[in-house]
């Protein structure tokens, strides 16, 4: 340090500030590499106890799965649960039925076998030899046919009727009055009208077999939340974070197959990319992420393995039928005819996005095939200029020779919509150059909902998850009393099919109704749905069984979820 | 000085209440309310089910009656349920609030402890090379929010190195592990307010020692450190502790957002859009 001359030309006391600044920030970097070295997060475990005691150490399970999910929703409730619920209670509940992942149809589960005996009554032989995660409050007690009935009927709102609105899978088991164990396994249902549908209406992943404990025990402690699933909450905390273990118990042998499974919470996508990326977690479910992303993630990470499979979620722009402008039949099927949804759909999600637009996902048996649906005006590339030319006269016959409507679409707050929005518009502008299309949001989920109630909107752009069953998604779609028919659109005749198609128990005949009246909707055009988006899925190479397992299941993320049972280490 | 500090005590009651009424009417405002977050896409519901909902959840009465009730809850030390998870407000608090705290104190250390130093050395050497680098980095952080420079920081490291920071490390398994587990968060929070007090205190510092008592301190013979430590920082904190108070607010809603990046269990992961409490 000089003393003498002007001080401020005294660069040793600046040099000794600047090198103080420099080495605490190599000290601060060094701290914060040491800090990831010794990180204290879960690493795999070795080998651990089997799932059935007594099992020869190459059969027991082994090794834990990392898994990433989106934040937990409070309360624990599978029956009210939204998003990320599935996610948890696919390991650690099982359901009454499921879907075979490969062609759709109905196995059994913790219901055994089923008997139709009337249009409106139909017995359920609860699986014996099934037990509860042994802890409380259920302490390890058989599972029977009081627990099963429990939980068709809080499912079903039938508990809670000032509250049936927070229930999202009631309508999973419309017409249904009761679920009443008539012994010890066997529940008998009861619907005030045929439900076709209601077996179906179990296989959804969301609805899950709780224990009748749940009734006081309630859903706000994590500690005290069980189920018949193959793995078990050791610890789980208000986050969402924390470690399952195998159930000794489980009553499908040799399974599970890995040891242990645990669970990191984030409250935001990025955080999840990077935990896959840095190898913290397993794996990473991507859909409804951009191509560009999806790519990104696959460079970053090149030994991951990638899995898509049919995905139900539908991409769609939908016409409010109350507005007058689109209560014109011919202004909604020139719109509609012109739209190319490939061309849409390849330009957010690249390879994943499948170029029809189906009106039921396409594994069940009431879709009309994709194959079929491609053929058809509106989605078939080698009559584009032939129906952009059938498109200007009927907006010609309506009224607007020059296609001069005004409108606004109502675009759901995620990346997604307002990219498909931008691309119908220039669409549209490339046939009809005066047409005033203006882009109303994003609008956030709370106040979109409010509109969606109220009618309050001329288009709105907005996807869907499917339920399990085909004539139920259609009749929710399009039904003119259906819980997602948010345009209103209204025919008699669909609704007359629907409600045939709910109450018929031959599944070619009801496959044959639907059918029916999705050429009536197609032909109607209150809807435009561009594509379906591939579900797409980064695993990380060490475990095997995730690549053979997701299959048309509708339920995306769930399914990974699911599939934990059945993957082992390589 | 009682007096005074019992004034000011006093005069927070009605601030309080007016900010407490300013915040429920505009969360009544918000379109959408908290049973349209709730259904989410779960299909509609009838007006007669949505009725009877709105009467389970106490959401059928005033706002007024709402809102009087409430405070009647408040003043009690009762913040009533949470709509959402069924679970009382206070409890929600208390499980995260160290966590939130924390992170707004190391955040406001950190861009003390940095923020202060490098203000000083730009303005020592004010015209070169040095104060140039840190002024275009002041600048550079005060342009970009810390949910960004959060997101960069998870992201950036793990598509670059495979690398992401680790998570978030409770007291309990350790000081040191708990420590790194939130020293990005801290980081990401604190750079914006340290290029805020690098401005502040390169701009009050120069001041200060253009006064003439450091020109008769150095005429004096004391060192330029001397002078530097001794009679100028002094003075020149000034401007820049008012600062750091009128910063705290800013910090705590930095903090919140920064908690959602990092997946930090503090407040600002808890919050759950238009959720209220039943009255």
């Amino acid at each position: 340090m000089t003393g003498t001359g002007n001080w401020a030309r005294s660069t040793m006391s600046r040099r000794g500030l600047i090198r103080g600044a420099g080495v605490m920030g190599v000290g601060l970097s060094a701290a914060a590499l040491i800090g990831c070295s010794s990180s204290t997060e879960t690493k795999p475990a070795a080998s651990g106890s089997s799932a059935a005691g007594g099992a020869a150490a190459s059969t027991a399970p082994k090794g834990t799965i990392r898994q990433g999910t989106g934040k937990l929703s409070e309360p624990y409730d599978p029956a009210i649960m939204l998003s990320a619920g599935p996610t948890y209670w696919g390991n650690w509940g099982n359901l009454a039925l499921t879907a075979n992942k490969q062609n759709y149809k109905l196995e059994p589960s913790l219901v055994e076998s089923w008997e139709v005996k009337s249009p409106t009554e139909i017995a359920l032989k609860v699986r014996k030899g099934v037990f509860f995660h042994d802890k409380a409050p259920t302490n390890g007690r058989e599972m029977n046919a009081s627990d099963v009935a429990y939980s068709l009927m809080r499912h079903a709102a039938l508990l809670d009727k000032e509250k049936v609105a927070l229930y999202p899978r009631r309508t999973n088991f419309r017409f249904m009055t009761e679920a009443v164990a008539t012994d010890a396994n066997t529940v008998t249902l009861k619907m005030s009208a045929p439900n076709s549908a209601i077996l179906n209406g179990m296989a959804d992943m969301r609805t899950p077999i709780m224990p009748v404990e749940s009734k006081d025990t309630g859903f706000t402690d994590p500690s005290k939340v069980v189920g018949t699933g193959p793995y078990m909450i050791k610890q789980l905390d208000n986050a969402g974070n924390g470690t399952l273990v195998v159930n000794p118990k489980y009553w499908e042998k040799g399974l599970p197959k890995a040891a242990e499974v645990t669970k990191q919470s984030f409250d935001t996508y990025q955080a999840n990319t990077a935990s896959f990326i840095g190898d913290t977690i397993d794996y990473l479910t991507m859909t409804n992420q951009p191509w560009s992303e999806v790519q990104a993630v696959g460079k970053a990470r090149p030994d991951a393995a990638r899995l898509t499979w049919d995905y139900g979620y539908i991409h769609y722009l939908r016409f409010n039928n109350k507005k007058p402008l689109f209560a014109d039949e011919r202004v909604r099927r020139a719109l509609t005819l012109v739209i190319d949804g490939k061309a849409i759909g390849d330009a957010f999600y690249g390879e994943l996005a499948s170029p029809t637009g189906p009106l039921v996902s396409t594994w069940t048996n009431e879709a009309i095939p994709a194959s079929e649906i491609v053929k058809r005006p509106g989605w078939n590339p080698a009559t584009r200029e032939a129906d952009i030319a059938e498109a200007k006269k009927l907006m010609e016959a309506a009224g607007f020779k020059e296609g001069e409507i005004s409108a606004a679409i109502m675009v759901f707050n995620t990346p997604v919509h307002p990219a498909n929005s931008e691309r119908v518009r220039a669409q549209w502008l490339r046939v009809w150059p005066k047409i005033k299309i203006t882009l109303d949001g994003p609008v956030d989920s709370g106040p979109f909902n409010q509109r969606l109630a109220a009618g309050t909107f001329d288009m709105m752009a907005y996807s869907n998850l499917p339920t399990t069953d085909g004539a139920v998604e259609f009749q929710n779609f399009y039904a003119s009393d259906g819980s997602r028919n948010y345009g209103s659109f209204a025919d008699p005749e669909v609704d007359k099919l629907c409600a045939a198609a709910i109450q018929e128990f031959d599944i070619a005949k009801r496959g044959a109704l639907i059918k029916q009246a999705e050429e009536i909707v197609i032909n109607k055009s209150p809807i435009i749905s561009y594509y379906y988006a591939k579900q797409v899925s980064y695993v990380t190479p060490k475990w095997a069984g995730y690549e053979g397992y997701p299959g048309p299941g509708g339920q995306g993320g769930a399914d990974m979820v699911e599939a934990c049972k059945f993957v082992s280490l390589k | 000085m009682g007096r005074y500090i019992a004034r000011r005590v006093l005069a927070l009651i009605p601030q309080l209440l007016i900010i407490l009424a300013l915040v429920v009417v505009m969360v009544e405002l918000t379109p959408g309310d908290v049973i349209d977050s709730m259904l989410g896409d779960s299909g509609q519901i009838t007006p007669e089910a949505r009725a009877k909902l709105e009467r389970s959840l106490g959401l059928d009465k005033s706002l007024p009656v709402r809102y009087v009730s409430y405070l009647g809850g408040v003043i009690q030390g009762d913040l009533g349920v949470s709509i959402t998870r069924g679970r009382p407000v206070s409890d929600m608090i208390q499980e995260r609030v160290l966590v939130t705290t924390e992170l707004t104190i190391y955040a406001v250390i950190v861009s003390i402890v940095i923020g202060i130093p490098l203000g000083m050395a730009a303005a020592v050497a004010r015209g070169k090379v040095t104060d140039y680098a840190i002024r275009f980095f002041a600048v550079l952080f005060l342009g970009i929010p810390s949910f960004l420079v959060a997101t960069m920081m998870v992201l950036l490291p793990a598509l670059w190195f495979r690398w992401r920071p680790p998570l978030f490390v409770p007291l309990d398994k350790g000081l040191l592990p708990h420590l790194f587990s939130m020293l990005l968060p801290v980081m990401a929070v604190s750079l914006v307010f340290m290029a805020t007090n690098v401005r502040m205190m390169r701009s009050s510092f120069i001041d200060v020692m253009q006064q003439d008592y450091i020109r008769t301190a150095r005429s004096k013979g004391l060192t330029a450190t001397r002078v530097w430590f001794r009679h100028g920082l002094k003075n020149a904190l000034l401007p820049t502790v008012t600062l750091i108070g009128l910063q705290a607010a800013g910090l705590v809603s930095g903090a919140v957002v920064v908690e959602q990046v990092f997946t930090l269990p503090g407040l600002g992961s808890s919050m759950h859009s238009r959720d209220v409490t039943t009255p």
